[in-house]
């Protein structure tokens, strides 16, 4: 059949995924099996037994204070060898010696300054709900399933941000969503929203909760019951178009099972965000997030073909699947970047694409990190950049070769040898040079033919192949390093990512700049060690590209750890700013880079946007109070 | 290197463009340093030897230059050192190199380059040089400008330059020069450079080595161009002492945090492409008030030796001071200064042996008379001056007058004294200067109310405005915020608010204070009159400052005006300066290439006006108090 029809109904899915689960004799589906992700990248090729990678309740299999699953952590033992437990990643319970004395000489870890977290919190250490029984008793016949656990309510309360992870760590909890509500299709969150407004109840839509940007914080402030919308039972490939090779999914879907079910049928959507593990579609179109493949794939605007909102007033969504339109405004761009502040997006149409035939990773060395940028703009020039480029600084190239188990003896040797071949041959000095990391897809043809363009371009600026193991180490580490900042806020460390893009003509400077700010402003602050500060440009555009901060120091002797970080966290942004980088690239503004919307967008563009949520919310029920400025 | 500029160049002047590519080459060689340790290191070698043999020692103060130091190692640096000899130039370098800091690039005025052997010699420790004017050169400026901001943006070395443009002959701080100072300033707004660090130095001299030739200069006997023969002449020094110099390094400045507290963002330039130059409205007002901060700092970074106390003393009272009577004198004014925050450096000893000390070293312009006296050296000369006849004459009748060669040799003769010992009285100035001028809009008037001191305070800040680095607004605040000090101090005191008297037990600090600023505002008024007597016609600037010159060794001469200093053309260039600015005479520049501007008065009411406001205060007074 050219379109093939999955079943509406979630519940009846899940049924069948039950069924099917007893004749393999397995009564439930536990949280071991759960992922499949163990190659280098999470989008496996082993089929998956199972449908979803979580259980309802999310908690059960992943952290509640944390980045990622419970049993996938980094941590350092008595020896002081570093160990990342657990057998879901390639680097799983493998010991990694260089790590503690590294951490130890560049940032100044120190194995006796634990600051581990607080247990969890017991049910009456937390704020006990607001009721909104009238809200609940609507909802109830219909909706798939309601929770005031504390577990639950604790969850769906907080994003990723340092700022979260670090109250949650020291058990100084804040404003806690009062109600978890899952729906299960469109219709159901109809009702629901009715009922809210009925009801006077805030809403927070929830899908993965890997924000970085406070989106799902509670405002503080809010008064009436606020009820988190948990859309990850809504899961459901609903079509595939094979002939126009678009998708119809429901929002909720976390991003490793639409990758695997679309791949039982051949296809791939290709967006791949760091965070593709456990965040949701609904999640990426609701924050405009990008794709490491954006070169192949395009960003989610680019993605998609047809978005359904629901809001305050009804759903809104455009009536074709027409690939472009001249009628007025986009109305995909009030609902792309909403950031659950405008509606709650249910179902979206993407276009996918056949699986590609050959993957192949690729890597490159340069002398320093401007002629790497200038390769890099090379590339962008000359529209030739495979499915993914990104270009390390020192630091974080350093950093990936630290995060390796002990070498054998015969591939240290080797090691040394390549060592000493780039500096005594090439000349290039192993505290300077920056480190390129490439993914190329397509078919075999495709491929040799970028390649050979790539490696070509890549000698005219010095650059010199660096194998294609280092490629897909590179590629890797971006889902084990969100584990990293765990441990180090079990060591005294605060830590935090932030991104942004920038023309080309400014992104050496752009760098240089916020690094040296950002090292001034810890030595402003008191911050004894100095700190870690590292970039890398991880997207090429024709005008521009991406440049992603990773910034942690040690606050030891700090009284107010958290007002210092933000503090120096805002005058990175600052900086940022006055580099001519954008408030955001890809993370979204949600509460965190509020203060800057107006400036970043003009006081007329924030009243457009006022007057847009005046419109469709009066009530404010998608209160989370992201994005737009009051 | 500003390739798209050199292209534009080629196209609005239809020149080839390889043309103008070897052009920006050959400009580039003119304008590079070519830093060289070997030439540092046997120049620091001759220097050590040389200051040895004439001075007791150069010193600076430690937390400074580690704070220099560590600015060096993380920012791009741009030093600021006051300007008052040649030595500035290779003092610093040569502290630099003896603490192991990167050495600095200098900028060096190009009238250097034609001194054979130095110029390699600058060039090879560091200087890099600048023509005295960019004029209409557009190549010229871009080259220079990409030049000064690579060497910035890339931060192997600091940049060191004057921001007074050229030795200050008069030692009083000069107005700053702006065109380096936005080359520095715009790689920070546009983002090349995280932030620059401007730090001000202050270098004070016991004695300065070139004070007879400035004083020289200053009355208008021709500054003799710049060669390597006077320069090797200059070897007669070498027996003289020149007491020593101390080097301040003041607090360094970012540009950054500057910029941050005047609401300054660089994100209006993140619009606009990288080589597109553009600076706003109130960049520039920043960039002016920076400026003059930096002159400020640098100042307040100087340290004021005896015998600039000793200068101004004699020049208190110029018939001559008796030996004993200045101990007190001296002492009084060490006081004084150092209430106001100043550094006096005092070596230990007795004030009177430090005087003896003071008055051999400075054996060149005051002297000890056999009677104990202590005078300008030039004061017996005084007497062979026709005694005025007991009758003031008007100006009127002294503009009719005639002035034969040899009496106006005779006065220049004494006023080359009086200006050399201005040099060292002239370094206690920046502390003073406001004081000073409310003192003589008070003194003579006492008691008074406020508005008419304010108004003569507001006639002096228009007449004065180039001649010290005054602020460029309205100066009601700066008179309210010095009157506030005078009064703490009781210097005047207020029985009633908007009314002052005079407080007989401090009449003479403010006798003291209004002697500091007195012989400027003569200087001032002489150059009045002499506008106001060319009945509306035209004259080029130089017969202008001529003219006013002759006019004011008349007035010496007849006892209308009392100080030498007015002869100053310095003074005199000043004056005009400031009467433009504020709009009462026009410059024209001449149509006649090489021609001399043209002095016009524009607003003949105004002059008139202020030449009255100016009058009071000049010749009115009883005889200065006892200090």
């Amino acid at each position: 059949p050219i379109c093939t029809i999955l079943p509406m109904d979630g519940l009846g899915t899940r049924r069948l995924e039950v069924l099917k689960g007893h004749l393999h004799g397995q009564g439930d589906v536990k949280p071991s099996e759960c992922s499949a992700v163990k190659s280098s990248a999470p989008m496996s090729s082993t089929k998956a037994e199972v449908q979803r990678a979580f259980p309802r309740h999310r908690q059960e299999v992943l952290k509640w204070n944390g980045w990622g699953y419970k049993d996938s952590r980094f941590a350092i033992d008595d020896k002081g060898l570093t160990c990342f437990h657990g057998h879901r990643y390639a680097i799983g319970d493998v010991q990694m010696p260089k790590v503690v004395p590294w951490m130890a000489e560049e940032v100044g870890l120190e194995l006796s300054q634990t600051s581990f977290s607080q247990p969890h919190p017991s049910p009456k250490e937390l704020p006990s709900p607001i009721p909104c029984r009238d809200f609940v008793d609507e909802i109830r016949p219909f909706c798939a399933d309601i929770s005031d656990e504390p577990g639950d309510r604790l969850f769906h309360s907080h994003g990723h941000t340092c700022h979260e992870l670090f109250a949650l760590r020291t058990g100084k909890i804040g404003r806690l969503v009062d109600i978890v509500v899952w729906p299960a299709n469109h219709s159901q969150v109809e009702s629901i929203v009715q009922a809210a407004v009925k009801h006077n109840v805030c809403i927070i839509p929830f899908g993965g909760g890997t924000n970085v940007s406070g989106a799902v914080e509670c405002p503080a402030n809010e008064k009436r019951p606020v009820a988190s919308m948990d859309m990850t039972d809504m899961d459901q490939i609903l079509w595939i178009d094979e002939e126009n090779l678009t998708a119809h999914i429901q929002a909720g879907i976390i991003g490793q099972d639409l990758e695997r079910k679309l791949q039982d049928k051949g296809y791939t959507c290709g967006h791949e965000p760091d965070s593709l593990e456990f965040s949701t579609l609904g999640g990426w179109v609701a924050t405009r997030s990008s794709g490491m493949k954006k070169n192949i794939y395009g960003n989610i605007e680019d993605i998609v073909v047809r978005v359904r909102m629901v809001t305050p007033q009804g759903t809104v969504e455009r009536n074709f699947l027409g690939p472009r339109n001249s009628i007025g405004p986009d109305i995909h761009h009030f609902m792309l970047g909403s950031e659950g502040v405008l509606g709650v997006i249910t179902e979206v149409t993407v276009r996918i694409r056949p699986v590609p035939q050959t993957r192949r990773y690729g890597s490159l060395v340069f002398a320093t990190f401007e002629s790497g940028v200038a390769f890099l703009r090379e590339v962008a020039k000359q529209r030739c950049a495979p499915a993914s480029i990104r270009l390390m600084d020192n630091f974080q190239f350093q950093m990936g070769q630290v995060i390796k188990p002990v070498p054998s003896l015969w591939a240290s040797f080797t090691d040394q040898l390549k060592k000493i071949y780039l500096a005594k041959f090439k000349g290039i000095d192993l505290k300077e040079m920056a480190a390129c990391t490439l993914l190329f897809e397509g078919t075999a043809e495709e491929v040799a033919v970028n390649e050979k363009r790539i490696y070509t371009i890549a000698a005219s600026f010095g650059g010199i192949p660096g194998g294609e193991e280092n490629g897909r180490r590179g590629y890797f580490l971006t889902f084990v390093i969100a584990y990293i900042r765990d441990l180090a806020l079990d060591y005294s460390f605060l830590a935090e990512s932030f991104e942004t893009s920038v023309p080309w003509s400014r992104v050496v400077d752009l760098c240089e700049n916020v690094k040296t700010r950002v090292k001034k402003e810890c030595k402003d602050h008191g911050i004894a060690t100095p700190p870690l500060i590292a970039c890398r440009v991880t997207q090429t555009y024709d005008a521009g590209a991406c440049i992603y901060f990773y910034l942690a120091f040690k606050y030891t002797g700090i009284s107010d750890p958290i007002g210092a970080f933000d503090e120096i966290e805002a005058a990175a942004r600052e900086e940022i700013l006055s580099n001519g980088g954008s408030l955001s690239h890809h993370h979204g503004v949600g509460k965190l880079r509020k203060p800057w919307v107006q400036s970043a967008i003009s006081p007329t563009g924030v009243s457009m946007l006022k007057a847009i949520k005046q419109q469709v919310d009066p009530q404010n029920i998608f209160g989370a109070g992201n994005l737009i400025p009051t | 290197m500003g390739a798209p500029l050199v292209i534009q160049v080629a196209e609005e002047s239809s020149r080839e463009l390889k043309d103008v590519q070897k052009e920006a080459q050959e400009l580039l060689e003119e304008i590079g340093h070519k830093m060289a340790l070997p030439a540092v290191r046997s120049l620091a070698l001759v220097l050590r030897s040389v200051l040895r043999r004439i001075l007791k020692g150069v010193f600076v103060n430690k937390p400074g230059l580690e704070k220099l130091k560590e600015a060096v190692r993380q920012w791009p640096v741009v030093l600021l050192p006051s300007h008052r000899s040649y030595l500035d130039f290779i003092l610093v370098t040569y502290l630099m190199f003896e603490h192991n800091i990167t050495l600095p690039s200098i900028a060096a005025g190009q009238d250097f380059m034609n001194m054979a052997g130095v110029s390699s010699l600058l060039r090879r420790s560091g200087a890099f040089f600048l023509r005295r004017t960019f004029g209409s050169d557009k190549l010229y400026k871009a080259v220079f400008t990409a030049y000064v901001q690579t060497l910035l943006c890339s931060g192997d070395s600091p940049i060191e330059f004057f921001i007074e443009g050229t030795r200050s002959r008069t030692a009083k701080s000069l107005h700053p020069k702006y065109g380096l100072m936005n080359m520095i300033v715009e790689p920070y707004l546009d983002g090349r450079v995280p932030d620059v660090v401007m730090i001000p130095i202050g270098i004070s001299y016991e004695r300065t080595l070139e004070e007879e030739l400035f004083a020289r200069e200053l009355l208008g006997v021709s500054k003799p161009k710049e060669s390597t023969g006077a320069l090797l002449r200059a070897r007669t020094l070498l027996g003289e002492n020149y007491g020593s110099i101390i080097i301040n390094i003041g607090s360094p400045v970012s540009l950054h945090d500057l910029c941050q507290s005047k609401g300054i963002s660089r994100i209006p330039h993140v619009l606009y492409p990288r080589d597109y130059t553009m600076m706003l409205t109130r960049e520039r007002e920043m960039i002016f008030d920076l400026g003059h901060m930096i002159v400020h700092q640098t100042y307040h970074c100087m340290v004021v030796y005896p015998s600039a106390l000793l200068a101004s003393a004699v020049l208190y009272q110029s018939r001559g001071v008796p030996l004993g009577e200045l101990v007190p004198m001296v002492e009084w004014l060490r006081r004084e200064l150092e209430e106001r925050g100043v550094a006096v450096y005092w070596e230990g000893g007795d004030t009177l042996s430090l005087i003896h000390s003071s008055l051999q070293m400075h054996s060149v312009c005051v002297e000890l008379t056999s009677s104990d006296l202590v005078r300008p050296r030039t004061c017996h000369l005084m007497s062979k001056l026709a005694t005025p006849s007991g009758h003031t004459p008007s100006m009127v009748e002294l503009l009719g007058m005639t002035l034969d060669s040899s009496e106006l040799h005779l006065i220049t003769e004494i006023s080359y004294v009086h200006l050399m010992l201005a040099h060292y009285r002239n370094q206690l100035m920046f502390a003073l200067i406001p004081e000073a001028m409310a003192a003589l809009s008070l003194y003579h008037f006492l008691p008074c109310d406020k508005a008419s001191a304010l108004k003569r305070f507001d006639a002096l800040h228009c007449a004065l405005y180039k001649e010290f680095v005054l602020p460029k607004r309205v100066p009601t605040e700066m008179f309210q915020d010095t009157m506030h000090r005078l009064l703490d101090r009781g210097v005047v005191v207020s029985q009633r608010p908007g009314d002052y008297t005079l407080n007989s037990q401090k009449e003479h600090v403010l006798a003291f204070l209004e002697s500091l600023v007195a012989p400027f505002v003569a200087g001032v008024w002489v150059v009045c009159h002499h506008l106001l007597s060319m009945k509306g016609g035209v004259q080029s600037v130089s017969a202008t400052v001529h003219g006013a010159k002759v006019l004011a060794a008349k007035c010496v001469k007849e006892g209308v005006v009392k100080s030498y200093e007015t002869l100053s053309l310095d003074l005199i260039r000043n004056a005009l300066q400031s009467l433009t600015e504020s709009g009462l005479i026009m410059q024209h520049t001449s149509e006649v290439e090489g021609r001399d501007r043209l002095v016009k008065v524009d607003d003949l009411k105004g002059l008139q006006a202020l030449t009255r406001e100016l009058e009071v205060m000049v010749t009115s007074g009883p005889s200065r108090a006892k200090l």
